[in-house]
């Protein structure tokens, strides 16, 4: 059985199904099942052994308890990181969407969005591939990398997002609660209710909503919109919301 | 066995089945109670009706609960074989991963009756596959004919699982192979 004894010995796929792990089943079920991912052993082989075998394996993966670097490969499979301030509208869309959900379990179609192949245009300049692949089939790709060279674009991802969210913040409303309970209801008079409702409605379509605004209606330019840079996209929303037109 | 109104009830654990000893446990376990409550409802449980005490007096009632309290030091053989219902069950001092996974979820989930189902992981049947044993509905018949034997069968079995699990905790912190998500 090889143990890993470091996070670059350790797959992205291994990470993911790490971070998959049903932890209010108990230490012992979480401590052992994370062992048989370590291992890439069945979880079988795992529950035979004794249980203070299994405590000595513990001990020497004690540096499991941090976190991988925070660093990221800026070329992998051949392919490179896009720059997060070249992102276009929806790129940004598909990561936001994927880091709201959950970005570890993600992670490997975050990666299918952030690297890209390239190539040198006629004019001697490298251009990165459009967004025009399926990332749930690309990220199959990078399940195999050692997470230490991807884990750190989850960090680069939240850091550019805050300060996005933080420069347009006029554009975006306060953050909407999960749906009201019926205890919240009762509590509750109907227009309130009502309201909450909305605004829930508002938000579960804030991104359609965008766009059905900067095609005029016309979906069938959403392809168009959507492959513009995002900062010009929210800039012109800017220009928008502060000239009134 | 002890007297307490004319009335002999087991106090000692080899005196008492699992059932018994579980239903006490629980009892002592209600953190609504307060300890003359508790043991109100525990000698009501064997036998003795908590009318029975209303007129008592306090300081009486605390001696005959010291006194019920009071346990015989004595070493309990470790039983390793169980018949029940024509069927053989062994048990080792030994605790597999998947034992210790079974038992913590018992500990976790079960309010009630964790010691019999604690003992049902314990003692297997040689004839049984794993997957046959470890299966819910075997581990819940086999604890409901556990019930009925003798608690002092249990106490070395929950001795050694309390003494394993502490150890584990010491030595190797759990969930230590857990990644943080920040």
């Amino acid at each position: 059985m090889h143990l890993p004894n470091q996070w670059s010995q350790v797959s992205l796929e291994q990470y993911i199904e790490f971070s998959k792990i049903d932890k209010s089943q108990g230490a012992y079920y979480y401590n052992s099942e994370a062992l048989s991912i370590l291992l890439d052993e069945p979880i079988e082989i795992i529950e035979d052994m004794d249980v203070d075998e299994m405590s000595e394996l513990l001990k020497a993966n004690q540096w499991c308890a941090s976190e991988p670097s925070k660093r990221y490969k800026h070329e992998v499979l051949g392919m490179k990181f896009k720059p997060l301030n070249k992102l276009t509208l929806f790129e940004y869309i598909d990561l936001d969407y994927y880091f709201t959900d959950n970005y570890i379990t993600n992670l490997d179609k975050v990666c299918a969005i952030c690297y890209r192949q390239s190539k040198v245009n006629e004019w001697g300049d490298e251009v990165l591939e459009p967004y025009e692949f399926d990332c749930t089939i690309r990220a199959e790709r990078f399940l195999d990398l050692p997470i230490t060279d991807v884990y750190g674009i989850v960090h680069e991802f939240l850091k550019y997002r805050d300060t996005f969210l933080k420069n347009y913040e006029n554009l975006f409303t306060g953050e909407v609660d999960e749906n009201l309970s019926e205890e919240e209801r009762r509590e509750l008079d109907p227009e309130e209710v009502k309201e909450i409702e909305q605004e829930q409605k508002l938000a579960k379509w804030s991104w359609e909503q965008t766009i059905y605004g900067l095609t005029n209606g016309d979906i069938t330019k959403s392809e168009k919109v959507g492959a513009l840079p995002l900062i010009y996209v929210f800039n012109i929303l800017s220009m928008k919301k502060e000239l009134d037109i | 066995m002890i007297t307490i109104l004319n009335r002999e009830i087991p106090n000692q654990v080899d005196e008492l089945s699992i059932e018994q000893f579980e239903a006490i446990t629980d009892i002592n376990n209600d953190p609504n109670l307060d300890p003359i409550d508790k043991h109100l409802k525990v000698f009501a449980y064997l036998g003795i009706p908590e009318s029975e005490f209303w007129d008592y007096d306090v300081a009486d009632f605390i001696d005959i609960v010291k006194n019920f309290n009071t346990m015989e030091q004595k070493d309990f053989p470790v039983v390793e074989e169980l018949e029940l219902e024509g069927y053989l069950y062994k048990a080792q001092m030994r605790l597999t991963v998947r034992d210790t996974k079974m038992i913590e979820k018992i500990a976790l989930h079960k309010e009630k009756g964790y010691i019999s189902e604690m003992l049902a992981v314990m003692f297997k049947r040689e004839d049984l596959t794993p997957t046959e044993h470890y299966a819910d509905a075997h581990i819940k018949q086999k604890s409901r004919l556990i019930r009925k034997i003798n608690a002092s069968i249990a106490l070395p079995y929950l001795m050694f699982i309390a003494e394993k699990i502490a150890k584990q905790v010491k030595n190797a912190p759990t969930q230590s192979v857990e990644p943080s998500q920040s």
